[in-house]
Parts: structure tokens; sequence; C-alpha cells
């Protein structure tokens, strides 16, 4: 609510004209192409009489005039014989842009605007008078009236995010775009009025800070609800104790029987209350697993939903090509349709905002250079009118773009010329490049086809930038061309830039993100496959040599552990220049939702955003190209050293065997003591401790106290009482820390005696080393 | 049944109410209360969250506390962490920014051992902050005329972040401005 509170009347009037003008534009084209006039119109009329009314409640008497009059020409068209001509669309769309200009303006200059636009807009009214009379035949200096190309209109004070509810489900499952039929103009024109402004009416506007909260909470209701699982488990332990209380009952009423009929009876009683309290048990567990998935079931979807609130409809974002084609033909004295399909086609909103610039750039090109003139055309046999297609699906889980032509094609002897031209090649090896690799020189920067520069597109910024763009949200650009045919470029990019699939490892003791789409391989390298160069290492990997660096010297972060006898290596890097970053281990591939870092921070070095795991704790995701960078200066200035002797195990490390039948305190203690380089394994009690103890070689016990089958004091007791087994040191970690306690475990002959809250220093780790001495 | 107010036994009951005896102690008792007004006057409170860092016990107006979470995991930044800056966490799956209180005042070290640790999230205007501190004690209104000024030795110091001392329960306690110790820490992340 306080969303929409927080706009001004000023906010609200910018939104109604942007929504409003797509809807007139859109009507305004399609009855240039001739479509079925009368929806048009209504639609097209409707618009503008809506922005006439906003511009009346922003006092804007200007606005209101220029409405008053384009609505006015449009009844005309309606309700007379009028029919616009192009010349007359040219007049009413030029009004349109004026409008839309307006509406980027801040609302402090208006007055500014106001006086500046006057004369544009007396004389806009003018001629749509001319028009509505039918006696308006264009104007040799219309490009004078045309205002600056529209601001895009982003200066909102508040960072707000269009949101149309997409389902999560079509923002993953790939929908075929091809359910708009494809055909010369068809495609345009089945977007009906009605059809369009229902889309409209669905986009609310939220504040990208709420969506991120509301991103965090739906978050943490998918961690909370794991709490379920445990619970459960509890209350299958609890089901098992009742289980052998009766068990034991049993036995004693076999004892009892003969004896005493009293005691019996009330043995009998309460073997019954046992049985209820049991089914009792088994049933609310029930209850409980079912209310578990529910809700589980409620808050992934919920999640889902959220994260998929960032995906708009690929429409959205190309909503003003079919104007940029019309008026760049026109001018050109070109005949284009422009085909878009796949309109409904979901897309991260941030990754659509970022395809408009290089689209923009690849339609003019093909509008100046790709398709020929209709003379030109109709002598090749073509039909004289271009046509350009903009394609949007799913494929494989990426959103593939094609954006295709049927024009001249890439003449690729010309290019092979240009490229020798350049003196990016030799003659002869240019004659050995395929057109495949000839068509790779477009996407150099600055590399210029296009014979002259005009103001619409050979300025030789094209598709470098489109291939720019594509690298910086980690997807590829292509580009086929048979001459003669056409040109088409493809885009694969990822579906969202808010859910990237990561491979987690661990560095320095803490986990790590590295997207996928960033990294070329991960290896684990023999430690013998290691070859030491003054002081640097490296390994070969299909004939190439690739050095090694450990990960937690790049981060800056203090070691934690040692390698074995293989080293967990990430590949980072192109082919000119290849690191294997060394981390502790990998931990697995994870979907991470990207939360940007807190901008107070500024730019982090080598961390590009960060997450929240499964279990709620964050992480940071790596900036692969800046830990690149980082590794680059810091082996030039010779900083950063190789894998030391010291950094690999070579020697027998010291065993542990932890006991405890808590299944959380043996992970928390076993991985304390992995992570520190230790040989660790566990059993589940008492019981099983003595078993492994006495088939094994411990340098160290570490046990709790209170355990099923048999007690830590009774296997210390065993221990100390065993010839083989009595030097071997034993600590008891309990979370009993009355002195008592304490003096029990020493008098059976512990070594230690440590409480369960030393895991959270180093207090337990001191007294391990303390023992038996560091790991190796 | 209930009388309407025509009735006469209403009319009755309002003046027997009307006419009723005075308490023996109704004079002293207003006596009491009018003499007492002068002082209650003053008595405008700020409600505050209390806490201990190290060994200092602490409050911050309650107004800027988001939540009291419990531990949660902190994440250091490479090359960025510093004693101010511990790095980030979670908060009920939000991401923050995680700092030393300890640190920035120079009162001791967090012991992360104690069962009473927990995190609060402070509401900033340019973002939130989560800090540790080592226990939390509640809420307390502190009236605003009882806040004593800081003793002489601390008034002189530059880098003081308290601006008045006082009384809650049985313990005093520093009023933290909060302002200066979010510009501190907005200046220490950077």
């Amino acid at each position: 609510m306080s969303d929409l509170g927080s706009y001004s009347m000023w906010e609200l009037f910018r939104g109604e004209v942007e929504s409003q003008m797509q809807v007139l534009t859109d009507g305004l084209l399609a009855i240039e192409r001739g479509a079925e006039p009368q929806a048009h119109l209504a639609a097209t009329m409707r618009a503008a009489h809506s922005i006439k009314g906003a511009a009346r409640i922003v006092q804007l008497q200007d606005a209101v005039r220029l409405a008053h009059a384009m609505e006015d020409c449009l009844v005309a068209a309606q309700e007379t014989e009028l029919v616009l001509n192009a010349a007359g669309i040219d007049v009413l769309l030029t009004a349109g842009d004026v409008l839309a200009g307006l509406s980027s303006v801040e609302e402090a200059s208006v007055p500014q605007w106001a006086e500046a636009h006057n004369t544009t807009i007396d004389e806009l009214i003018t001629r749509l008078g001319l028009v509505r009379a039918g006696n308006w035949q264009g104007s040799s200096h219309e490009a004078a009236l045309r205002p600056e190309p529209p601001v895009p209109p982003a200066s909102a004070p508040v960072q707000s995010l269009e949101v149309v509810p997409t389902s999560a489900e079509t923002g993953v499952t790939s929908k075929p775009a091809t359910d708009t039929a494809p055909g010369a103009v068809g495609a345009e024109s089945q977007a009906t009025p009605a059809r369009r402004e229902e889309t409209q009416d669905r986009a609310l506007r939220v504040s990208a800070q709420t969506l991120n909260r509301l991103m965090g909470l739906a978050g943490e209701a998918v961690v909370q609800c794991r709490w379920f699982e445990p619970f459960g488990e509890a209350l299958i332990a609890l089901k098992r104790r009742q289980q052998e209380i009766i068990e034991l009952l049993d036995m004693l009423q076999t004892r009892l029987d003969q004896t005493d009929g009293d005691r019996a009876d009330w043995l009998a009683t309460a073997k019954t209350k046992l049985e209820t309290l049991r089914q009792t048990t088994v049933e609310r567990h029930g209850e409980l697993e079912t209310f578990a998935m529910r809700s589980s079931g409620l808050s992934e979807r919920l999640y889902r939903e959220v994260v998929g609130t960032r995906m708009r409809p690929f429409g959205d974002g190309v909503a003003g090509f079919p104007r940029l084609v019309r008026d760049v033909a026109r001018q050109l004295g070109k005949q284009v349709t422009l085909d878009i399909l796949g309109r409904e086609t979901p897309i991260d909103r941030e990754v659509l905002d970022r395809l408009e610039a290089p689209l923009n750039h690849m339609i003019r090109n093909s509008l100046d250079h790709g398709l020929e003139a209709p003379e030109e055309r109709v002598g090749a046999g073509k039909p004289p009118h271009g046509t350009i297609r903009i394609e949007a699906r799913h494929r494989a889980g990426l959103f593939v773009l094609t954006l295709s032509d049927d024009g001249r094609g890439v003449d690729t002897e010309r290019l092979r010329a240009k490229v020798v031209e350049r003196g990016l090649a030799t003659a002869e090896m240019a004659t050995d490049f395929s057109e495949a690799e000839l068509i790779e020189f477009l996407f150099l920067p600055g590399f210029s086809t296009a014979g002259k520069v005009s103001d619409i597109s050979g300025r030789g910024v094209g598709l470098d930038v489109v291939q720019e763009m594509a690298k910086s949200v980690g997807g590829m650009a292509r580009l086929t061309s048979r001459l003669g045919k056409g040109t088409a470029l493809s885009l694969e990019l990822p579906l969202t830039l808010s859910v990237v699939r990561t491979l987690v490892a661990e560095i320095g003791g803490e986990p790590f993100a590295f997207p996928l789409t960033r990294i070329a391989k991960t290896v684990a390298v023999p430690a013998t496959d290691l070859i030491s160069i003054e002081g640097q290492q490296y390994f070969r990997l299909d004939e190439e040599r690739i050095g090694v660096v450990p990960a937690y010297e790049v981060l800056g972060i203090p070691r934690t552990q040692v390698w074995g006898e293989t080293i967990p290596v990430i590949l980072l890097g192109d082919r000119s220049a290849r690191y294997g970053l060394a981390v502790d281990r990998f931990l697995g591939e994870h979907d991470m939702v990207v939360r940007p870092l807190d901008q107070r921070l500024g730019k982090a070095r080598d961390i590009s955003a960060a997450a929240v795991m499964d279990d709620g704790s964050p992480i940071l995701i790596m900036d692969v190209e800046d830990l690149i960078r980082s590794v680059e200066s810091e082996l030039k200035e010779g900083r950063l050293r190789g894998l030391r002797r010291v950094d690999i195990a070579t020697v027998k490390r010291r065993r542990i065997l932890v006991v405890d039948d808590s299944i959380t305190v043996r992970e928390v203690e076993r991985t304390l003591l992995k992570n520190r380089g230790y040989e660790v394994d566990v059993a589940v009690d008492g019981m099983d401790g003595w078993n492994a103890l006495r088939s094994g070689q411990y340098d160290l016990a570490v046990s709790d106290v209170d355990m099923p089958r048999m007690t830590g004091i009774e296997l210390v007791s065993r221990m100390k009482a065993d010839p083989r087994l009595k030097s071997v040191p034993v600590m008891i970690v309990s979370y009993k820390d009355r002195e008592e306690d304490r003096l029990r475990g020493l008098e059976a002959g512990a070594d230690r005696y440590m409480t369960k809250s030393s895991f959270h220093d180093d207090t337990l780790l001191a007294a391990v080393h303390e023992l038996i001495g560091p790991p190796v | 049944m209930g009388h309407c107010r025509n009735c006469e036994v209403y009319r009755q009951g309002g003046l027997e109410l009307l006419e009723r005896a005075v308490p023996a102690d109704y004079l002293h008792a207003w006596t009491e209360l009018i003499a007492k007004g002068k002082e209650a006057e003053s008595s405008a409170t700020t409600s505050y969250v209390v806490f201990r860092v190290g060994q200092s016990w602490l409050a911050l107006r309650t107004v800027v506390l988001g939540e009291v979470a419990p531990r949660g995991v902190i994440r250091s930044l490479p090359h960025r962490s510093s004693d101010v800056l511990l790095g980030l966490t979670a908060v009920r799956g939000e991401l923050h920014l995680c700092v030393s209180l300890h640190s920035l005042i120079g009162d001791g070290v967090l012991d992360p051992s104690a069962p009473t640790v927990r995190f609060l999230l402070v509401r900033d205007h340019n973002g939130d902050w989560v800090f540790p501190v080592d226990e939390v004690d509640g809420i307390h209104d502190v009236v605003d005329a009882a806040v004593e000024p800081l003793p002489a030795t601390l008034a002189h110091v530059s880098a003081v972040y308290t601006r008045g001392i006082a009384q809650c329960g049985d313990r005093p306690v520093g009023l933290i401005d909060e302002r200066l110790v979010f510009s501190a820490l907005g200046r220490r992340i950077a």
C-alpha cells in the first residue's frame, strides 16, 4: 500500500502516459498496416482520452489541448469517411512523442518544458486539425517538429519494478513460442488492442526493496519448514522409547503372573495406558508429517512465485520496436514488416532491460544494411517488402532470441578483403578462413563493413555491443548469414539473473559459490601430478599446463586445512590464460537466489553478490572475472606463492574416533576436527565405539557420556582396563558441567573433560592438540 | 429487568450516588494527588532496549530496533573484513551487514560460546545494521529528566557514543546516541 501512496500525482500521470502511449502507438501502427481499423481506432481514441484526463488532473493545459486534438482526429476517423494515411499517422505519432517526452520530465522542470514546447504544440494542433479535415499531405520538414528521442522515463524517485503476475511455472518450463502463427504481418496484428490493455492493467509497481524483502521472507519460510524434519525424527525416537518400555512391561508381566494378582492388574493397566500413549504419538506424528508436507509445499510455492515476479513477458521489452522499424523504414524508403514471435516468453526483467539497447542497434543495422530497397529486392526475385523477425523462446533452460532478416546477407568475400585491409590477418591466412571464422571478425569492436556511416547505423557499434551484453549476463551471441538470403543473429541468455546455478566450494573453512557459467571445469588433481617451477606449481591437462594457486591466498583468508592425496581445483579463465584455483573441497552444486551486496560496501573485491543457503546461512558469490584479475596482479607482484609442501599432507594423519549418539554433535565434532586436518571416524554409541576402538588404530577417542547400550563412562573404564587401549588418550565431551560429573569422568580415566560449549571456540581443538599434537 | 432512565428507581439511584457519604480518607487522598501533580509534569519517558557489550551495559532507543535475533552465521568478506566490519549475516532470510560494537566502542570481545549471545538488527535510514551483543536485558522506559550526564572522564574523550546514563532496573546503563554510532559505522566500513 505504501508503495502507491509514496508516488506523487506526477508519478501517476507519468505511469498513465507511459502505458497509454503504448496502446496508442500499437494502434496507430496497426491502422497503418491496414489492420481492421475500427477496433484499433476505438482503442487509440480511448488512450488519447485517458491521457487528456490525466493531464487535466495535473493541470497541464498544453497537454490537455494536444491530447484533445488527437482524440478529435481519431473520433473523426472513427465516425466519418476520413482515412488516416501515413502522413496523418506521422502527425499523430509525433504528437504522442511530445506527450511521452513530457512524461519523462521531472516535475520541477515542467514549466520550462511547457515554455520550450509551446510553439511545437500549437503547430501540432494546427496540423491535427488539417488531418481531421482530410487536408494534410505531409510536410517536408516533419523531422524539425520531432522531439529529441524520448528519454527512458526511468528517473522515478523510488527504484521501481513492474511486476506482471506470471506464474513461476511458465518461468521454468519452456513454452513453445510458435503458438503465435508465423506470417508476414500476422504476428503483429494478432495482438488485438483488447489483449494489450489487459496485460497493461495487470502490471503493478512494486519497489525493488519490497520485492527483496518478500524474497527474504519467502526464503526464510522455506528454511523454517526444515525444522519439521528433525522434530518428526524426535517423535519417532519417542515412539521407539515407548515401545521399549512396553517390552519391559511385557517381561515384567511374565514374571508377575503367577505371584500377585493385584500387581499384575496394575501392570496390565499401565501397559494399556502406555499402548494408548504410543498410539497417540503415532497419530500425532502422522498429523505432523502431513502438516509439514503441506506447509513446506506451500512455502516452496510461495518462494518460487516470489522469485518468478522478476520475470516479465518478452513482449514488454520490444514494444517500442514496431515504431522504430516503421519510422526508420519510412525514412529510408524501404518497405519492412516486423514480426515478433514469442511475446509471452518470460524473461528476467534485468536481462530484458539490458537487451533493449543492443537489439535497437541490430534492428537499425538490418534496416540500413541488411534489407535492400524495394526495386533491388524485386530484381533479386524477392517480395518488395522485407521482413525482420524477432523470435523468443526457451530452449534447454536458456532464453533464445533470434533476430533475422531476409536481406542481402553478409558478403563473406568482401569481409575477407576487409580483414586483410585492416591488417587483422595476412592475405594467405585470410584465404583459409571459413565463413564462420570470418563472421567472428564482425564481433570485433570498431569493425564495420558498412560502406558509409549514416545516422542510422554503421558506426562500428553493434555486434560488439551485443556480444558484450550477452557475455555480461553469462550468455553468448552468434551470427549466421547466407549471401542474398539474409542474416540471423541468435542470442542465448540465462532465463534469469536472480537465480544462478553455482558450484559451492569451501575455502578457508567457509563456503563460496562460483557461478557455473563462469568456470571452465573442475578437476581433482593428484598431489603427485603437481610439477614445481620456481616455487609455482602446475599440472598438465590435455597438453595444457595449468598453474595452481591456493584460493585462500588469493582471497587473503587464513589456511584452515591441508590437502590430502588429491587437490580439488577449479579452472578459471579462457584458453589464453587459465588458472587452477585450489580449494579445500567441493560441496556440490546449488541454485542461489542472488541478492545484491549492500551498497554501503561499494565494490567488494572478488565478490559479485551474496545469497542465503538452504540452511539460512549467508554465502558469498564469487566475481570470477575479478578473481582472475586478482590472481594476475598478485602473480605479477610476486605476492602469490604456489602450494607449499606444508599445504599437502604426505605423512599419515592422526586418527580420532568420535563417539556420540547425537548426529548433530557427531557431525559438528567431525567437521571441526576434519577441517583441522585430522582423520576422523565416528561411532553412534559406547558399544559401537568400543568395537571400533578394538578393531582400529586410533590416536584419540572423543566420547559423550549419556548414550544407549554403553555409556561414555563405561567406555572409558573398559579402555583403561584393556592393556592395548589403555595408552590411547580419551576426551569426554558432555553437556553436563557440574563438578561431580567432571570428577566421575576423570575418575573413570578420561584425560580431559570438556563441555559442549567448547565447540564454539578453540578450546576443543586446543585440547586435542595438547593431547596428540598436530594432524600430521 | 433493567430500568429506563426516566423511571423513579433510576432517579433514586442517581440521587443516592451523588449524596453518598464521603469516605474517611477522601480528602487526604486528593490532597496527596494534587500535591504530587507538579512532579508528574516532567515524567516524559523514552523506551530503550538494554543490552551488554563486553563489560558495558548500553541502551538504544527502541524505535531504531528492528529485531532481536538468535545468533547467526557470519560470513566475512575477503580483503574487506576489519575489526568493525565482521561480514554478512542473514536475519529472517534477509542479508545484512554485520558489525562489531565491541570493536567500535572498544570494550572487550564477544564471547561466542555464551548462550546469551543475540544479534540486534537496528534500522538506520541508510540501511540496516546487525551486531552481536553478549546479552539482552529487555525493554526499559527511561524518564527523560532522570538521565544523568556522563562522568567527566568520558565527557572529554572524543569517540564517545553515549549521551547520558540512566538507571534501568538495578544497573546504570549508557544511553547510545544512535546517530553517532551509525555515522561512525558508515565511516568505518567504507
